[in-house]
C-alpha cells in the first residue's frame, strides 16, 4: 500500500450483459500527478471515469480514494473528489455565482469566502454574476473548474476536458491544471483522445484500448528521448539526396521521401555532415526540420493502428 | 437536507414559468369572479325566485304524493330538495345570493389547474437534470441519492402547496372584495350518500373542498414525479400525468360493471364522494379508499426510489 497514493484502483471491471467494457483495470495516482488516461473512443475511458466518481456501479474490484472505498464509504470519498464528467454542464438560467451557491450547499464547510476564492482562481471575477446561458465554452469550462476545486478535494476527475475548446482554451486549462498540481499538490486524472494535449499536460500516462490497460509511463519515456532525431530535409534534388544519405548512414536505416522533402533518422553529427555533402553536391537545402515522434506516433504504435472500437 | 431543498428551491423559483403559472392562476380565478358575477349571481329580470322555487317544492310533493310505490331511494332524495328548499326560502338565501365563502368553494374546482401546474414541475424535477447533464454533478457530491431524489421531492410539494394556498387567499379576498365578506353563519346543505339533509359549516366546507382535492393533486403529482425519476423523460412524465388526470375517472366508469375495478387508484381518488356524493362503487368506504390510495402512493415511492438510486448515469 503506497501510502502517497491517493487514487488506488483495483481490479476494476465494468460488464453489462454479456459484455465487458472495462476489464482488470489496476492503478496508482500519486499525490501532485497529472495523470492522462488516453484511449480511442469507446476504449472505456468514460466507463472508467464513472465508476471512480459512482456515477455507474461497480462489478468488480474496488476505487480507494485517500483509502475510502468509493462504493462503501461514498460520501466520505466523493468529499476528496473535485469532478467533471463530459462537458462541465451548468444550469444556464442562473447566474454562475447561483451555480457555485448551488454546489457549495452540498458540501460541508464551503463560505462565501471560498467561493470567491475559487471564482479569482479561475478568473471568472468579471462576469460571474451574470447567467450562464450567456457564456463561451471557455468560461464554462473555467465555471466547471470552480465547482470542482469548491470543497478542496485532494483528486480532480475531468472527463475530456478539452472537448469543443479552441487551443488557447486547452492552453489556458493546462496551465491551469499544471499549477494546481504544483502549489496544491493537487492529483489530476484526465482523460483524452487528444494525444498531443496529452503529451503537453500529463506526467504519466495510462493507454486503455478495449477497456484493457496497455501501458503506464511517464510521459518523457513514451515520447522518448532518443540518439537519433527524424530529420526532414527540403531539398531540390530528392533522389540525389537520397542516395548522398545511403553512403553516410547505416544501411537498414529507413530514408523516405514526401514529395521535395527527405525524412531520415540521424544522430546530432550525422545532420551536420549529410548538410555539407548535400551542399558540395550542388543540392538545395531549403530547410532543415526535426520530426518529434509524437505521442500520437507512438499510441498508434502501442494500440496497433487503433481501430476505433 | 435543509440546504438541498433550498437549492431545489432556487431552481424552481428562477425559472421565469414558475411565476407565469402562478400568475395564470391567478388570472383563472378573476375569470371565474368575473363569470360567476356576471351570468351566475344576478337574479333573472321578472322572475321572482322565491315563487320559482315554492312552485318547484309543490310539483315535487305532488309527484311523491301521487306515486306512492316510488323507487325509496328517489324518494328519499326528493325529500331532501324539498327540504333545502324550504330552508332557503325560510332563510332568504337565493340561489344568485353570493359571498365569499360560497364563491371560494366553488373556485376549488380550479384545483386541477394546480395539479396541472405542479405536474410540469414534478415531471421535470428529476428528468431535465438528465437533459441539462447537470445530473452528473449532482451525484459526483457527498451526498447519498436518496436525499437528492426527496428533496426534490419535498420542494416540489412545497410549490404545490404555494400554489394551493395562493388558489384559497386568492379567491377569498376577490370574492369577498365582490360579494362581501359575510354569510360564513350560512351552512352549507347538501344530500348525503343516504339521501338525507345535512348541513356543515361554510368554513369547515371551503376547508373540506381544497384539502380532498389536495389529495388527489398529491396522487397525480406523485405519478409525474415517480415517472420523471424512473424513465428520466420529462416529456413522458407530463404528458402521460396529464392523461391520466384527465382519463383516469374515464377509464373507471367503462370497468365499473366489474367488481375489482375499485381496486384501480382512480377509482379511490377523489375522497369528496364520501362526504357529498356517492361511491363509485356500492360498498366502498373511506377507510378502504385510504388504504388503497396509500399503497399506491409507497409503492409509486418505491419504484421512483428504485429506479432512481439503483441505475447508472449514462447520460
Amino acid at each position: 500500500m503506497g501510502t502517497t497514493s491517493v487514487v488506488q484502483i483495483r481490479n476494476l471491471t465494468k460488464r453489462i450483459g454479456n459484455k465487458t467494457l472495462v476489464s482488470g483495470l489496476t492503478f496508482d495516482i500519486p499525490k501532485g500527478e497529472v495523470f492522462g488516461f488516453l484511449g480511442p473512443n469507446g476504449a472505456g475511458k468514460t466507463t472508467t471515469i464513472r465508476m471512480m466518481v459512482g456515477l455507474m456501479k461497480i462489478t468488480e474490484g474496488q476505487v480507494l480514494i485517500k483509502g475510502k472505498d468509493v462504493e462503501k464509504d461514498f460520501e466520505a470519498a466523493m468529499t476528496e473528489v473535485g469532478a467533471i464528467v463530459e462537458n462541465p454542464e451548468m444550469y444556464k438560467f442562473i447566474s454562475g455565482y447561483d451555480n457555485l451557491v448551488h454546489f457549495s450547499r452540498m458540501h460541508k464547510n464551503v463560505g462565501k469566502e471560498r467561493i470567491d476564492e475559487v471564482i479569482r482562481l479561475v478568473g471568472l471575477e468579471n462576469r460571474i454574476h451574470d447567467k450562464v446561458k450567456t457564456y463561451s465554452l471557455g468560461m464554462r469550462q473555467r465555471l466547471g473548474l470552480a465547482q470542482a476545486l469548491l470543497h478542496k478535494p485532494s483528486v480532480l476527475i475531468l472527463d475530456e476536458p478539452t472537448n469543443g475548446l479552441d487551443p488557447a482554451g486547452i492552453r489556458e486549462l493546462r496551465d491551469h491544471l499544471r499549477m494546481l498540481a504544483k502549489q496544491e499538490g493537487l492529483s489530476v486524472i484526465v482523460s483524452s483522445h487528444l494525444l498531443s494535449e496529452m503529451e503537453l499536460m500529463c506526467d504519466r500516462i495510462a493507454v486503455i484500448q478495449n477497456g484493457k490497460l496497455i501501458d503506464v509511463k511517464p510521459v518523457r519515456e513514451m515520447v522518448g528521448v532518443e540518439d537519433q532525431t527524424v530529420v526532414s530535409f527540403d531539398v531540390s534534388n530528392a533522389e540525389e539526396a537520397v542516395k548522398l544519405m545511403q553512403q553516410i548512414v547505416d544501411q537498414q536505416t529507413d530514408i523516405t521521401v514526401q514529395a521535395d522533402a527527405v525524412e531520415v533518422a540521424l544522430t546530432r553529427d550525422q545532420i551536420a555532415e549529410v548538410n555539407r555533402q548535400l551542399v558540395l553536391a550542388g543540392i538545395n537545402v531549403y530547410g532543415i526540420r526535426t520530426v518529434t515522434k509524437s505521442l500520437e506516433d507512438r499510441f498508434l504504435e502501442m494500440t496497433g493502428g487503433g481501430q476505433i472500437v | 437536507m435543509f440546504n438541498l431543498i433550498r437549492n431545489e428551491n432556487m431552481k424552481i423559483y428562477k425559472r421565469p414559468r414558475t411565476w407565469i403559472m402562478l400568475g395564470v392562476l391567478i388570472i383563472a380565478v378573476a375569470l371565474q369572479l368575473f363569470i360567476t358575477h356576471r351570468y351566475f349571481a344576478q337574479p333573472t329580470e321578472g322572475v321572482d325566485w322565491k315563487q320559482e322555487m315554492t312552485q318547484q317544492t309543490q310539483m315535487m310533493k305532488q309527484n311523491l304524493a301521487e306515486n306512492p310505490d316510488i323507487d325509496e331511494d328517489y324518494r328519499k332524495f326528493q325529500e331532501a330538495k324539498i327540504k333545502m328548499n324550504d330552508y332557503n326560502i325560510e332563510h332568504n338565501i337565493a340561489p344568485f345570493d353570493y359571498t365569499a365563502w360560497k364563491f371560494a368553494e366553488e373556485a376549488s374546482g380550479l384545483v386541477f389547474l394546480v395539479t396541472l401546474f405542479t405536474v410540469i414541475v414534478a415531471g421535470d424535477s428529476v428528468a431535465t437534470e438528465f437533459g441539462w447533464g447537470t445530473i452528473k454533478m449532482l451525484l459526483v457530491r457527498p451526498v447519498s441519492r436518496t436525499k437528492i431524489l426527496y428533496s426534490k421531492y419535498v420542494s416540489t410539494l412545497i410549490y404545490a402547496l404555494l400554489l394551493l394556498v395562493t388558489l384559497l387567499v386568492v379567491s377569498f379576498v376577490l370574492g369577498g372584495l365582490v360579494f362581501g365578506f359575510s354569510g360564513v353563519e350560512q351552512p352549507f346543505l347538501y344530500v348525503d350518500q343516504s339521501n338525507n339533509l345535512q348541513e356543515m359549516n361554510m368554513a369547515g366546507k371551503v376547508l373540506m373542498s381544497f384539502g380532498l382535492q389536495a389529495v388527489t393533486s398529491l396522487i397525480i403529482v406523485t405519478i409525474a414525479f415517480m415517472i420523471s425519476a424512473s424513465f428520466r423523460s420529462s416529456s413522458l412524465a407530463i404528458s402521460l400525468s396529464i392523461f391520466v388526470m384527465f382519463a383516469g375517472t374515464f377509464v373507471v366508469q367503462i370497468l365499473a360493471r366489474y367488481e375489482w375495478v375499485k381496486y384501480i387508484l382512480f377509482t379511490n381518488i377523489d375522497l369528496s364522494m364520501y362526504f357529498t356524493g356517492t361511491p363509485m362503487v356500492e360498498g366502498m368506504t373511506l377507510t378502504f379508499s385510504i388504504i388503497v390510495l396509500t399503497v399506491y402512493f409507497v409503492a409509486m415511492h418505491a419504484i421512483a426510489w428504485l429506479m432512481f438510486t439503483k441505475r447508472d448515469v449514462a447520460a
